[in-house]
């Protein structure tokens, strides 16, 4: 897994058009070599686009009580496409608006997860030592710590309602150091004035990105930025996610730290931030974003668990997990297509993004090549 | 090797010490007091008095400082008593020894069940890779992944009460008892959590299959004219099998975890009922000693795991 990320950058280039038409060039090229692939990534799309759009799209109010409609078939000719819960509450409207806590929470999660493990990762195996050794001890102790069971703990400290944090401050942290990373890995270093007024423009870019992704993703769009919703389950798929992003960010750097280009740039007086950054993270890229694109997987996994356990999403707002628990189940017999529906729909996300994540694996592990 | 054990045993300590201080701080800074649930009792009748609450909470130690809480239970670990369930009033070793063989049996099943699932699926993604069997065993193989295991687990049930007629014995009995009833009510959360395990199982399986196949004594294997039978079993599954038994032993986690959730849905009394039970009633030396309790169990698991490797692959000797 070590192929590079090539960004081909002409001299006049602006870096973020560079960068945006060399990852279209890519994903082309990743698209003719794995069409399974492509297909995941085109759910995930349309999934992504029916959350954002689901006030509008949704053919019912998902928390309205139709009294005389309990356990209503699903009907194809009016109304009620896929059925009603023990409630009457239309199952399609719930399914799409639970659609968008679920990516809400597992996006977030997983990208500052990803991000934090990806400097713990980087830092350790550089310098190895005791930051290398505390390192390892957290990594073991989270891998000897069921996850679910770590989950279930930490929700019940944390409460399971949404959480309104102010944008700015949790995002100018993730957004200065995914910066940071992209930046100046990306940046074709002629000069250092060239470089600031790239790492400046890359981040504006990844931050509005951020921004407008999670505010599409918030409960009412974009009529309160800079405050956000985001439930509070979130924080254990975060840290979750920490652990097994440092190890394999930590393994990449500890494979490259005395390859022989890192000793070429440091014997031309590299500093260490600069290896780091600039020569050893590239390498890291193609097993993180593998990584990242089963970790969203399992993160919904999670969620839904968890609301299935009754400790995700408070109801009544919908959740994939919470549509599938309680009455659903007692009632599974009489009414199965309230089981059916959100399972499947559950499913079929996280198929997607396992999907995309292994034809990843196989596009840049060459090892695996034909 | 003995060196080599005590070597590793002495790297569980620290990790213990994280793993133990860690769930002790989530557990004393969770909401809620105990001492005022116990007081106010189940059905939430019960009065309380200030008085009153504030002895029990001194009974239980609750007072202390949050160093001496926690030196109390870990002093207390080591001399065997794990202390009291603030919910049954039974000693936590007595409730986690009642209730571990359905986990233990659970767990061994799960594991029986996703290798003999997993190791023919890998085998044949590799042999025909990129071929329309490989893409449709991968399918099924990453189902498994992508189906939460409740859900999973429901529809079986659904479809065999529905397409069978089937109901699944009321009231748990023990495999001892009566095995039978036991298998029936037990095999189902197992083929649900085996299936989800096999999927992680079976695609390493494909990859170091993969790696190991493109190899020069593989093609020396094909070359003396060997079948393919013997080529993979004989030559590439041997070099193939290490990583995809150190992933069953980095899966433990996730399948104590497994087994919290299935054993919830099928009303299993075992240990991962009293996990979600213990934590809801904030009932603290339950949840640390059963967090201590899966912490051990998955170091022994992946410690034995490296030993076995020892024996499985003779190039490898520990020092």
């Amino acid at each position: 897994m070590t192929t590079q990320s090539k960004v081909v950058l002409r001299d006049e280039q602006n870096p973020i058009i560079a960068v945006l038409s060399s990852s279209f060039t890519g994903s082309m090229k990743f698209a003719r070599r794995q069409p399974i692939g492509a297909i995941g990534f085109v759910v995930i799309l349309i999934a992504i686009i029916v959350a954002i759009t689901g006030p509008w799209i949704k053919p019912e109010d998902p928390l309205e009580i139709h009294a005389r409609s309990l356990f209503h078939k699903p009907e194809w000719i009016k109304g009620f496409y896929l059925g009603t819960d023990h409630l009457g509450r239309d199952n399609l409207s719930r399914i799409i608006v639970g659609l968008k806590p679920s990516l809400r929470i597992a996006m977030f999660g997983v990208a500052s997860g990803a991000l934090i493990g990806y400097f713990m990762g980087i830092v350790s195996g550089y310098y190895g030592s005791w930051v290398d050794a505390v390192l390892q001890r957290i990594v073991e102790a989270k891998l000897a710590f069921p996850t679910l069971v770590l989950a279930l703990a930490l929700v019940s400290v944390l409460g399971t309602s949404a959480w309104h944090p102010n944008a700015w401050i949790l995002f100018g942290i993730i957004i200065a150091m995914g910066a940071t990373v992209v930046g100046l890995a990306f940046v074709n270093e002629r000069e250092a004035g060239a470089a600031i007024s790239t790492l400046v423009s890359t981040s504006i870019f990844i931050g509005i990105v951020l921004i407008l992704l999670i505010g599409l993703l918030d409960d009412r769009p974009f009529t309160r930025l800079p405050v956000f919703t985001l439930e509070k389950v979130a924080v254990p798929i975060l840290l979750i996610q920490i652990p097994g992003t440092a190890r394999v960010v930590r393994a990449v750097t500890l494979a490259n730290r005395n390859a022989e280009y890192v000793q070429a740039a440091r014997a031309i007086g590299a500093t260490d931030f600069r290896i780091m950054i600039r020569h050893i993270a590239p390498q890291t890229f193609a097993p993180v974003m593998i990584l990242v694109t089963s970790g969203l997987g399992s993160a919904i996994i999670i969620e839904s668990s968890l609301s299935f356990l009754g400790l995700g999403i408070p109801p009544p707002h919908p959740s994939l997990g919470g549509m599938l628990s309680g009455q659903t189940l007692t009632n599974v017999e009489k009414a199965p297509w309230n089981a059916v529906f959100p399972g499947l729909v559950l499913t079929m996300i996280v198929f997607s993004f396992n999907l995309l994540g292994d034809s990843l694996r196989d596009h840049f592990d060459p090892r695996l090549r034909k | 090797m003995q060196r080599y054990i005590v070597r590793r045993l002495l790297q569980f300590i620290p990790v213990l010490f994280l793993v133990s201080a860690g769930i002790f701080l989530i557990m004393r800074v969770v909401p809620g007091d105990v001492a005022l649930m116990i007081l106010v009792g189940p059905d939430g009748t019960g009065t309380v008095d200030p008085i009153q609450l504030e002895k029990l909470r001194d009974q239980l130690g609750l007072n202390d400082s949050l160093v001496v809480q926690y030196w109390n239970w870990v002093s207390g670990v080591f001399t065997g008593d794990w202390g009291q369930s603030l919910r049954s009033q039974t000693s936590v070793w007595e409730e986690i020894t009642n209730r571990f063989p359905l986990t233990f049996e659970m767990v061994n099943l799960t594991v029986i069940i996703s290798i003999s699932i997993a190791l023919p699926l890998g085998i044949l993604m590799a042999m025909r890779q990129n071929t329309p069997i490989d893409y449709v065993a991968r399918f099924i193989s990453i189902g498994g992944l992508a189906m939460p295991t409740f859900w999973v687990g429901a529809l079986m049930l659904l479809t065999m009460v529905v397409f069978f007629n089937w109901i699944p014995p009321l009231g748990y009995s023990e495999l001892w008892v009566s095995p039978w009833n036991n298998i029936q009510q037990v095999i189902w959360a197992c083929l649900a959590l085996g299936y989800a395990l096999s999927a992680v199982v079976s695609r390493m399986t494909r990859s170091t299959l993969l790696e190991v196949l493109r190899q020069d004594y593989i093609r020396t294997a094909w070359a003396k004219g060997l079948q393919e039978r013997t080529v993979m079993t004989r030559h590439a599954l041997k070099n193939a099998i290490l990583p995809v038994i150190t992933i069953v032993g980095l899966q433990y986690a996730t399948l104590m975890g497994g087994t919290v959730i299935m054993e919830r849905i099928w009303n299993l009394p075992g240990l991962g009922t009293a996990m979600i039970d213990s934590i809801n009633f904030r009932d603290y030396p339950m949840v640390q000693g059963l967090v201590l309790l899966f912490a051990l169990i998955i170091l022994g698991v992946n410690l034995i795991i490296d030993l076995m490797y020892a024996w499985l692959d003779p190039r490898i000797r520990y020092g």
